[in-house]
């Protein structure tokens, strides 16, 4: 499973920075980043699947 | 004719449909119908005055579902419905082409209607936005140097005249009150939004309110104001805030003043009947206020909590957080997390005119009730964590002194 964030869309609220620290952090650029280049280890899946759906600005998609 | 679905959810924006994925999130598997009144799929809104005015997106673009999204989580979206009537006693909801459906529980998620200014009515050159058309045609009346006068200096209001002022036209905002957002941030904040406005070349009228909108007799608008002042332009846009969609639910009986009236769980004043999003009124704990909030972010989170207080009627979850608005505007971005008031103390804790940057605390009482960040996004979710926890002024404050 892989990560992306679409930058333009995100607004900052960092719920997904709240439930999966290890996988995002807030960027200089007002905008959550990726720690890493997204891809998620099989045992983390279920917790980046939630905070995707987390996110008010649907800002973070899932490639399976 | 008689439908029947296990849920049903009137209005197909983002609590809507929020609504219905949550609950299948939960592992619910029976029914959903949702009844859209529009014609479109689910989109992005606060992408109509940001990306959409500025940029060439087309309404494809912010489109947030597909109909084969839906399809998979097994959402029955009816587009082109508009519920019409109520009956919580029947438990059934009414359509304007006379189809009646009854439910076993029942969500309201209708949303806002931008409020109108008597003085303004939408018309050829005068425009409101709400919706994607709407925001279309304002792209297509701000292409090219033309003037426009923006109502309102607002969330959306501020970012039309940012978009426009991006695209060339001269553009002047009126605002009734001191500075911008000054209403609820007061007026040391809203003196920074002012200089915003002002330093990307946007006149400002402020204190004025709008007596009448007339044509100038040149093909062009004439707004006049409350003291005689006249702007001459080619475009309006008034944004003045919005009011909550309820006309429907009038002789239902349900309990509703200013949005539809719940509890902390969400629940309107009968049984099985939830409401989310803009439309929905709720006490929150948390600020110990009566709350409706008109904000994307509160959508998303309360229709989690109605998807869930649906399931677990014995163990419902109180919905109370700490609520939070972004706006871009001009390439900054604002932030403002809790419940900032303008008669509350404002304590400016980062000031940083090189980053321009900006984080300014609400305290009433001794405690945090609410913070502004202008460009500092960390700084505000750490805020935002704050006061959730109801963590201590000085606990705060120490954290910015670090
Ligand atoms: C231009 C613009 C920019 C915005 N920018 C931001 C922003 O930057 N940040 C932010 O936090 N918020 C922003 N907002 C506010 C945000 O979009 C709303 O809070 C959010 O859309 C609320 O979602 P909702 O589902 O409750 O209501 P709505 O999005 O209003 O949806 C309600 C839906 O119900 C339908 N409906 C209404 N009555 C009926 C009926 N009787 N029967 C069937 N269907 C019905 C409507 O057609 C509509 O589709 C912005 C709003 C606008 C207009
Ligand atoms: S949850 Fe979404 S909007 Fe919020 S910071 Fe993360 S990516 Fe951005």
């Amino acid at each position: 499973m892989k990560l992306f964030i679409e930058v333009e869309k995100c607004c900052g609220f960092g719920e997904c920075i709240a439930l999966a620290p290890d996988l995002f952090r807030m960027g200089d650029d007002n905008r959550a980043q990726l720690i890493g280049d997204g891809t998620v280890d099989q045992a983390d899946e279920e917790r980046a699947g939630t905070a995707a759906f987390a996110c008010p600005a649907e800002a973070i998609g899932v490639e399976e | 004719m008689t439908d029947r679905s296990d849920v049903l959810i009137v209005g197909g924006s983002i609590a809507g449909v929020r609504t219905a994925e949550g609950l299948r999130r939960l592992s619910f598997e029976g029914s959903i119908t949702v009844l859209e009144a529009g014609p479109d799929l689910p989109y992005d809104r606060p992408a109509l005055s940001k990306q959409v005015l500025a940029g060439g997106e087309s309404a494809e673009s912010v489109r947030l579902r597909s109909q084969a999204d839906l399809d998979k989580a097994r959402i029955e979206l009816r587009r082109g419905c508009r519920g019409v009537g109520l009956d919580v006693d029947a438990r059934t909801v009414r359509l304007d082409d006379g189809t009646v459906i009854e439910y076993s529980d029942l969500v309201i998620a209708t949303g806002s209607a931008p409020r109108r200014l008597p003085t303004a009515p939408a018309g050829p050159g005068v425009h409101y936005l709400r919706t994607v058309r709407d925001a279309l045609d304002l792209r297509d009346a701000i292409d090219g140097p033309v003037r426009v006068v923006v109502v309102g200096a607002g969330f959306i209001g501020s970012e039309v005249a940012a978009a426009a002022a991006a695209r060339s036209a001269s553009v002047t905002v009126v605002e009734p009150y001191a500075f911008p957002l000054s209403r609820v941030l007061g007026d040391l904040v809203g003196k920074r939004l002012a200089r915003l406005h002002e330093s990307k070349g946007v006149q400002l009228v402020l204190g004025r309110s709008v007596r009448e909108v007339g044509d100038d007799g040149a093909g062009g608008k004439r707004v006049v104001l409350d003291d005689g002042t006249t702007l001459d332009c080619d475009v309006v846009v008034v944004g003045v805030g919005a009011i909550p969609h309820t006309d429907w639910l009038a002789g239902s009986g349900l309990d509703v003043a200013d949005g539809v009236v719940c509890d902390e769980f969400c629940r309107a004043s009968a049984p099985h009947v939830f409401a989310a999003g803009d439309v929905a009124r709720w006490p929150n704990e948390l600020f110990a206020e009566s709350m409706r909030i008109e904000h994307w972010t509160n959508a998303v989170e309360q229709a989690g909590v109605v998807a869930w207080n649906i399931l677990h009627p014995d163990n419902p979850r109180a919905y109370a957080p700490v609520p939070y608005v972004w706006s871009d505007q001009y390439g900054s971005r604002l932030q403002i997390v809790g419940r900032p008031r303008a008669e509350d103390e404002v304590r400016i804790v980062l000031d940083d005119p090189a980053g321009d940057s900006l984080v300014a605390l609400y305290v009433r009482d001794q405690g945090l009730v609410g913070a502004f960040g202008l460009n500092a996004p960390s700084r505000m979710l750490v805020l935002r964590r704050s006061l959730a926890a109801r963590a201590s002024l000085d606990e705060v404050m120490a954290t910015f002194t670090l």
